[in-house]
């Protein structure tokens, strides 16, 4: 990139250069990114849930003196408004984060979390509870969303276990044909099941796929906030292992990164994180792909900076994306994917046109 | 330095290398000499640590490979592939610092002495001024020579960790095919860059190539490699004569020192066993 | 072939086309007579996709005709035995047109089968699902094209008396705000469907006595979110579901899942209900037990009319 900022603060302790005007600071660049993209996705937050298709006054919602069962406003806020905005965030980090992580894996800029059929395992989890009801409910947690998480992980299982069984090592070309054929099968089934079963129920599989961030309380969110943290933890391991496999494997291990290990983390993080987005909201797409590319347009493909930059952004986008769907033909609201595609497509499209 | 000693190796069933054995001494180039599939790119994957021989050793500065971590040994010895695609674009700054990733702890950025190492490996490949460049847009030769200066800031050594040991251990730079995808300007380039690295670092370099005057022109002992075993091996004004690349390429050819280039040069005549093409007349 | 348009003309039933869909001349000429100057032609195979379309036939009286149904038909009982020939989405045009009928009953958004019905010259009847009046309206064309006019009449006239009486029943009583939920996601709040201000539902509602919190939507069935269900906050919650195999420890899991609500006032006030069984989806003659179901659901102190 020939048009990236750079820092201009000289850190303490640099022996001036007479070559060079310009200081080449990491960490600065970090942390301007970081707090950039942390503010908006915080900002979104706050204001999503002031916005709705309902009118409410804030007055009232923060009025302690009214009894909250006989506090529309309050109950709207709390109840209907606030765990969308938390579910929209967090499905939007893990989805963009899940995004930037299996591109450096499979070193393919096209690939997305849902390319490798971890969303097509959730989806058909998902399908199998609501066509033949399933008592699959755990610890209070509602069937369709174990279903679903079990169908993901099942997915990334056969998945994995295909790329590593001929030789020692992870394939990443058998990682992605595996992960295509392995849609394509689960699509296949899933077509298969809402063929045969009633109409109602078909309608409503139809529904979950278009994804929804409705939670209406935080028990889902309650629910999927260990495996997010799980992969995030894991997702903090990784960037600058990622920066080094975008040389190659050969190059990488040759300045001494353990690729093995880095490929499994990837896989098993980005995988987690998919799993766990699409068991809470159904699959949202466009995110996993849009937004690491925005991204890296914005900052350049540094991973450190890539990695949470894109969860914030995909946090936020989300968020946005969300607020238009509820709002744009109110009262009825439009599945939020398709806010996602209609904004991201076009937007991303300019933004590689006028490109030098 | 490096000692290789009863190595084999296959992939999977199919073997690639035989009983293969050669050293290095601190300071040497070593040519690895071969037609296409006769294991060079394999036995550089083992010499880099890279891939595990299933019979034999391979020692750096005496202490088996397998012993070194991977971390210390990305210090010591630095691998430059023969081709490097990237997945996304980086600035050539950035790739010469991800030449530093061995000498960081876990999550620990670049300082200013790393970017200055850096910088200098920049500099001893001339490519210096090309820093904000992406490195997408480079031609092919300069491409190779950020590679191999990202491959030389792994040898840097901040004030910290050169506090505690006198001179440093010796570097060694493993090269595959440097040249193969270059024009003549270039290969001059890459080949003056290497030899100025070893007369000035006394860096030791291992160069698989089939460019025989190439190798000529940097190595000092080589290797010859025919389907995974050992042709001959030793000094290359000993080694590379017309009867032993006869043996190794099937072909007859005139090995002659040339006077003004100073170093051996391979002109290949004809197949073996053929009559020799014929002067072209005219032009 | 000629054997059936033989028996077609003595008999004076069945198409005025051949099986291979060509109009012989003769046969028509003397069908033209015949409906002319006899009236309408009684149907002989019917087959019915549409579960209401088949208990409505049963109903009035018109059942030994029917040769072949639907695959989620399951009333009434004499239908077990009857070829099935498929559903909404997977209608089997094969079976059907073996089954060889002269009159068959598809949903109108099955307009595939209905365009291969036509090229193969086999008589529709058009069925058009909406309100409540619809279904008697329903009852009575039926009767008409298949010669049970008489008998349909009678069981419109039972079906409207039935109703009228439940409405009787609950007349005068305060009608509570209902949220009447069609369809979601098991076990949870997500992809709520209720209904809105129009459709047989939405009338059954009104009927027992009840009043839509969406009424003055003029959709019949719409996806509302937790937003919108707060807003209405409605005092009852009636949910349907057409699935009678649920056990009482899973209906009241189900209910439970309101609890994720406890605001509402049908949550606060402990007046959720789920009924289940196919009376309550069906608009056909069984719709007159939903309509009574419905009013006992929400006025739990009324004494219903016994049929």
């Amino acid at each position: 990139m020939t048009d990236r900022p750079h820092a201009h603060a000289s850190p303490a302790g640099v022996p001036a250069d007479p070559g060079r005007t310009r200081i080449f600071s990491v960490r600065r660049r970090l942390a301007l990114t970081l707090s950039g993209f942390g503010c908006l996705a915080l900002v979104s937050l706050v204001v999503a849930p002031l916005i709705g298709p309902t009118p409410i006054a804030l007055g009232r919602v923060f009025d302690s003196a009214i009894p909250f069962a006989d506090n529309v406003d309050a109950q709207i806020f709390f109840i209907a408004r606030l765990p969308r905005a938390l579910a929209g965030m967090l499905v939007g980090a893990s989805l963009a984060v899940a995004g930037v992580v299996f591109q450096a894996l499979l070193r393919n800029p096209l690939a997305t979390p849902f390319t490798l059929g971890v969303s097509a395992g959730a989806s058909l989890g998902a399908m199998l509870v609501i066509t033949f009801g399933l008592p699959m409910a755990v610890a209070g947690i509602p069937a369709v969303p174990v279903a679903s998480l079990i169908g993901s992980l099942a997915a990334a299982g056969v998945v994995y276990a295909m790329a590593t069984l001929r030789r020692h090592g992870l394939s990443t070309t058998v990682l992605l044909l595996a992960g295509v054929t392995l849609n394509s099968f689960f699509s296949a089934i899933i077509m298969f099941v809402q063929y045969s079963a009633d109409f109602a129920k078909t309608f409503q599989t139809v529904r979950w796929l278009m994804g929804n961030l409705d939670v209406s309380s935080f028990q889902p969110i309650v629910a999927a906030l260990p495996l997010m943290g799980t992969a995030f933890v894991m997702f903090a391991t990784l960037p600058r292992a990622l920066n080094l496999l975008t040389l190659g494997s050969d190059n990488a291990a040759a300045r001494g990164v353990d690729v093995l290990r880095t490929q499994r983390v990837a896989f098993l993080s980005a995988s987690l994180a998919t799993g766990a987005a699409v068991s809470l909201s159904g699959p949202i797409g466009f995110i996993g792909i849009v937004i690491p590319h925005l991204v890296r347009l914005l900052v350049g493909a540094d991973h450190r900076i890539v990695m949470p930059a894109s969860a914030c952004l995909g946090a936020a986008f989300l968020v946005a994306c969300d607020v238009v769907a509820r709002t744009a033909m109110a009262p009825v609201e439009l599945p939020v994917g398709v806010i996602t595609a209609l904004t991201g497509g076009p937007f991303f499209l300019w933004l590689l046109m006028r490109r030098p | 330095m490096l000692q290789a000693t009863d190595v084999s190796f296959a992939y999977g069933r199919q073997p690639v290398l035989h009983a293969v054995s050669f050293d290095l001494a601190g300071g040497g180039v070593l040519g690895i000499l071969g037609p296409n599939g006769s294991g060079k790119t394999t036995l550089l994957r083992l010499l880099g640590g890279l891939l595990q021989p299933q019979s034999g050793r391979i020692a750096l500065d005496d202490q088996d490979l397998r012993e070194i971590p991977h971390a210390t040994l990305a210090q010591r010895m630095a691998m430059v592939p023969q081709e490097t695609q990237l997945a996304f674009d980086y600035s050539v700054l950035e790739i010469a610092l991800m030449g530093r990733y061995p000498h960081l702890r876990a999550f620990e950025v670049e300082g200013p002495e790393d970017v200055a190492l850096a910088r200098a490996a920049l500099a001893e490949t001339g490519t210096a001024e090309l820093e904000d460049r992406s490195f997408m847009t480079l031609s092919g030769g300069e491409k190779q020579r950020v590679v191999i200066a990202s491959a030389l800031s792994q040898f840097g050594r901040r004030a910290v960790d050169a506090a505690d040991t006198e001179d440093g251990p010796a570097e060694l730079l493993l090269l595959d095919e440097p040249t193969a995808s270059l024009d003549l300007g270039y290969q001059l380039d890459v080949t003056a860059t290497l030899r100025r690295l070893n007369t000035e670092r006394s860096m030791s370099m291992v160069i698989s190539t089939h460019d025989l005057n190439f190798a000529a022109a940097l190595c000092d002992r080589v290797v010859l490699l025919r389907q995974g075993r050992v042709l001959a091996a030793g000094p290359i004004g000993e080694v590379l004569r017309p009867d032993t690349v006869r043996a190794l390429y099937d072909v007859d050819a005139a090995v002659e020192r040339h006077e003004t280039a100073g170093h051996l040069t391979v002109v290949p005549l004809s197949r073996r066993g053929d009559a020799a093409p014929g002067r072209r007349t005219g032009q | 072939m000629k054997m059936t348009l033989m028996i077609t003309r003595k008999t004076r039933t069945g198409t005025t086309r051949g099986p291979a869909g060509r109009i012989r001349p003769m046969t028509l000429a003397a069908s033209l007579i015949l409906v002319a100057g006899l009236g309408a032609q009684a149907p002989q195979r019917i087959v019915s996709i549409i579960p209401a379309v088949t208990e409505i036939l049963f109903a009035i009286g018109a059942g030994s005709e029917v040769v072949g149904v639907g695959s989620y038909d399951q009333f009434p009982p004499e239908i077990a035995d009857l070829p099935r020939i498929g559903g909404l989405i997977d209608p089997d045009i094969e079976t059907i047109i073996a089954l060889r009928p002269d009159l068959v009953v598809p949903y109108t958004t099955q307009v595939d089968l209905i365009a291969q019905l036509g090229r193969a010259g086999i008589p529709l009847f058009h069925y058009s699902h909406g309100t409540l009046p619809d279904i008697l309206t329903t009852v009575r064309q039926l009767g008409n094209r298949t010669g049970r006019a008489h008998r349909a009449e009678e069981v419109a006239r039972g079906i409207e008396a039935d109703l009228a009486a439940i409405a009787e029943a609950v007349s005068g009583r305060p009608r509570p705000r209902t949220l009447l939920v069609i369809a979601r996601e098991p076990g949870s709040l997500r992809n709520v469907f209720a209904s809105g201000g129009s459709g047989f539902q939405h009338d059954m509602l009104t009927l027992a006595g009840g009043e839509n919190v969406f009424d003055g939507s003029v959709s019949r069935a719409a996806q509302v979110t937790t937003e919108t269900i707060l807003q209405a906050a409605p005092d009852v919650v009636l949910e349907v579901r057409a699935d009678q195999s649920l056990s009482p420890s899973e209906i009241a899991r189900e209910v439970a899942a309101w609890q994720a609500l406890p605001s509402l006032p049908a949550v606060r006030n402990s007046r959720v209900v789920l009924l289940t069984g196919s009376d309550l989806v069906i608009p056909g003659p069984r719709i007159v037990q939903g309509a009574a179901r419905f009013a006992g659901a929400l006025h739990p102190d009324v004494t219903l009319p016994t049929r």
